[in-house]
């Protein structure tokens, strides 16, 4: 195996990591502000990949441009979700069991909802993917450059939220200890709102960026995202959006160059694997632990 | 502390979602027929969601012709006969209750399908349950069964991927061949076939590879199978993962590479996920015959088209037409509907010796004359071995830039036979 071999191995991995660190931190930031994880994260990722079919196929605007609506409308669509089926929960205080199960009895619900609407077949957007493009020695599509462009500002965005906008130590304030937070003052019922359209965001863009990655989706492709996402967010540390970025670019990278070296069959278990000794060794996450979000 | 349950807890809901979404799939849904007084029911178990989610519907489509012919004739033993479906999603975890949950509910007595990705799961329970069983899929894993109830109507794997190395070495004369296959055990029955037979011929297999289905990306193992340089590609894969992966193969360079695939890649649903520009340029797939000629083959196309506006037989539905056919017939020769009773019939009416028959109508007049009968298939002759495994013939199909399939070259049993 040629060390250029590796090299470009690490290349697609940052493709990989791209996409994954988009819905990874958007799963995250919802976690270190509720302190419950949302099962039902995955269809954000399909309900932002549809929408966005609808706007690219069905009204014809550019790929780009349906995204980024589809990133907003599935804002929406999550902040509706936490108002009408998680909110009824946590304003009676339920235990966390019964959040998650509610969760995934919700994904189940969205899937087959997103399968009702647009049925079981292949969708795929009008988007050429375009030349390959040698950088450095990696390859590229365009497309492919754009996914590491908008994951790259989308960081940088979230980023600059959190540590810099009143909303952004909201959040931090909140994740520490919501109750502390209620009592300084902080609006927390609208802090989680605006969570939840981030993270809803995120996960809309995701999904679409995922959808173009894929070239061709159908119902199950947020779903069958998820683990992944998971070993992401649990390897940075769960609730810590640092932690996320850099659990998905080590996942996405791991995941590509180990298919360099070994059957792509063990593709998915390196990435379990290193899940599960950085939960054995480091369960707090691999980033120092001084509060989530 | 907080965060240490917190992965405690999303750990083991990790393992309760999938307990829940396994016991959440779609088990069984009514297919509509019109009743009749003491109808009979046939479970058609298939695929009709998940992964290969076209076996179903297609296979389903010749269980429904055949099911028209056989009511329009007065049933089976006066029997109308009705038909209900189990969802297998193409997986075990979800095969193993819905077969369950239909035969519990539903009491048929006969059941056609699961395909190749799920059969191993349930088959000891169908012949526990003394069920009569047409299987439809080529594993190699039911090359030497020995269950009384299990048949299987379409050839197996093993004859495929001898015909898929037939078809690269003798008629396109390929000597680099790379092996690409799903990690499902539908796809890699195959490897052994095709490889062995490539290797007898002095064929350099340069690469040979699984892959996960359903990942994000494919590049690394596209990047891998450009380094060998090959100048075919022998492939099983599923719509979706095949489309991730064929679409970075030409992303990367690779999309002149011609692909020989099987029975999955000749699907309109696989076509239409790799691109169908792309697939009529560069795919073949090697197969049963979607229909063999002669007389059952042009009964049965005329039978399609009526019962499907004009439309000519698809993949697969020959099978479940032929599966159907010969338990009806089975049935009435052993004048019973009890599986314990007519499972001796089946061969008797499959492999004869007796008059050829081509269509139900034509049978049940034979036998009602107390003739012996040899049913001739749809798919071929459907004569059973010893291992209830029928032999065929088989057939290179590519697609038209429109998507539809067409016949590239037969390959007669003779080809095959030892090579």
């Amino acid at each position: 195996m040629s060390l250029s071999m590796v090299w470009l191995g690490v290349g697609f991995g940052l493709i990989t990591a791209s996409v994954l660190a988009l819905s990874s931190v958007g799963l995250t930031l919802q976690f270190g502000v509720t302190n419950f994880v949302n099962f039902a994260y995955g269809e954000f990722l399909t309900i932002g990949a549809y929408l966005a079919f609808v706007l690219n196929m069905g009204l014809h605007l550019n790929i780009w441009v349906s995204m980024f609506a589809a990133g907003i409308l599935t804002a929406v669509v999550a902040w509706l979700f936490n108002i009408i089926v998680i909110e009824p929960f946590t304003r009676r205080k339920a235990p966390m069991i019964i959040l998650l199960v509610v969760t995934i009895g919700m994904d189940l619900f969205l899937m087959n909802g997103v399968q009702a609407l647009f049925g079981p077949e292949f969708k795929q957007y009008n988007d050429p993917s375009g030349s390959i493009l040698h950088v450095g020695g990696l390859l590229f599509t365009v497309q492919q450059l754009w996914i590491i462009g908008i994951a790259a500002a989308a960081m940088v965005a979230v980023h600059t939220l959190l540590k810099y906008s009143k909303l952004g130590k909201a959040m931090r304030a909140m994740s520490d200890s919501s109750e502390l937070a209620l009592i300084s003052g902080i609006p927390t019922r609208r802090i989680t709102q605006y969570v939840w359209l981030l993270s809803g965001f995120l996960g809309g863009l995701s999904g679409v960026v995922l959808a173009i990655n894929v070239n061709n989706f159908t119902p199950a492709l947020g779903s069958e995202f998820l683990f992944v996402i998971f070993a992401a967010v649990i390897m940075g540390g769960i609730g810590r959006p640092y932690g996320a970025m850099l659990g998905a670019l080590i996942i996405g990278v791991a995941m590509e160059v180990s298919a360099m070296f070994f059957d792509s069959s063990y593709k998915t278990v390196v990435a379990f694997a290193i899940l599960v000794l950085m939960l054995l060794f480091r369960p707090q996450g691999i980033l120092p632990s001084r509060g989530r979000v | 502390m907080l965060k240490h349950k917190s992965v405690v807890l999303m750990s083991s809901t990790l393992v309760t979602a999938g307990i829940l979404a396994g016991l959440s799939a779609p088990a069984a849904s009514a297919h509509a027929k019109k009743p009749a007084l003491k109808p009979i029911t046939i479970a058609v178990a298939s695929p009709f969601s998940g992964m290969e989610s076209f076996i179903g519907p297609d296979t389903l489509n010749g269980v429904d012709v055949a099911v028209t012919q056989i009511n329009a004739n007065g049933g089976v033993l006066g029997h109308k006969v009705q038909i209900v479906t189990a969802d297998t999603v193409g997986d075990p975890v979800d095969a193993v209750p819905a077969v369950s949950q239909i035969i519990a509910t539903a009491h048929p007595v006969a059941m056609i399908g699961p395909s190749s990705l799920t059969i191993t799961s349930v088959i000891r329970q169908l012949n526990q349950d003394k069920l009569v069983d047409m299987t439809i899929g080529g594993t190699t894993q039911l090359d030497h069964m020995k269950y009384k109830y299990i048949y299987r109507v379409t050839p197996s794997d093993s004859q495929m991927g001898v015909a898929m190395a037939y078809y690269g070495t003798q008629i396109k004369h390929y000597k680099r061949a790379a092996l690409l296959w799903g990690a499902n055990a539908s796809a890699q029955t195959l490897n052994n076939p095709v490889e062995s037979t490539l290797k007898k011929h002095g064929v350099d297999v340069v690469s040979d590879m699984s892959i996960v289905p359903d990942q994000s990306s494919y590049r690394s193992e596209v990047e891998r199978i450009l380094a060998a340089k090959p100048d075919v590609i022998y492939t099983q894969l599923d719509p979706q993962s095949g489309s991730t992966f064929f679409s970075e193969l030409q992303q990367l360079g690779g999309g002149n590479i011609p692909l020989i695939g099987d029975d999955v890649t000749a699907s309109a649903q696989f076509a239409q996920a790799i691109g169908v520009s792309y697939a009529a340029k560069e795919l073949v797939s090697v197969q049963p015959p979607a229909s063999a000629s002669g007389p059952a083959a042009a009964d049965y196309a005329r039978y399609y088209a009526h019962e499907f506006s004009g439309q000519q037989p698809i993949i697969l539905s020959n099978n479940g037409y032929d599966a159907m056919n010969i338990i009806a017939l089975a049935m009435i020769e052993a004048k019973s509907t009890n599986p314990t009773v007519y499972v001796k019939d089946i061969k008797n009416v499959a492999n004869g010796p007796g008059v050829p028959v081509y269509n139900f109508k034509q049978a049940e007049a034979a036998i009602k004359a107390h003739k012996k009968i040899n049913y001739q298939g749809a798919s071929g002759p459907e004569d059973f071995n010893k291992f209830h495994n029928v032999m065929g013939a088989a057939e290179a199909d590519g697609f038209t830039s429109s998507g539809t399939l067409f016949k590239v070259v037969g390959i007669s049993p003779q080809d095959l036979f030892g090579y």
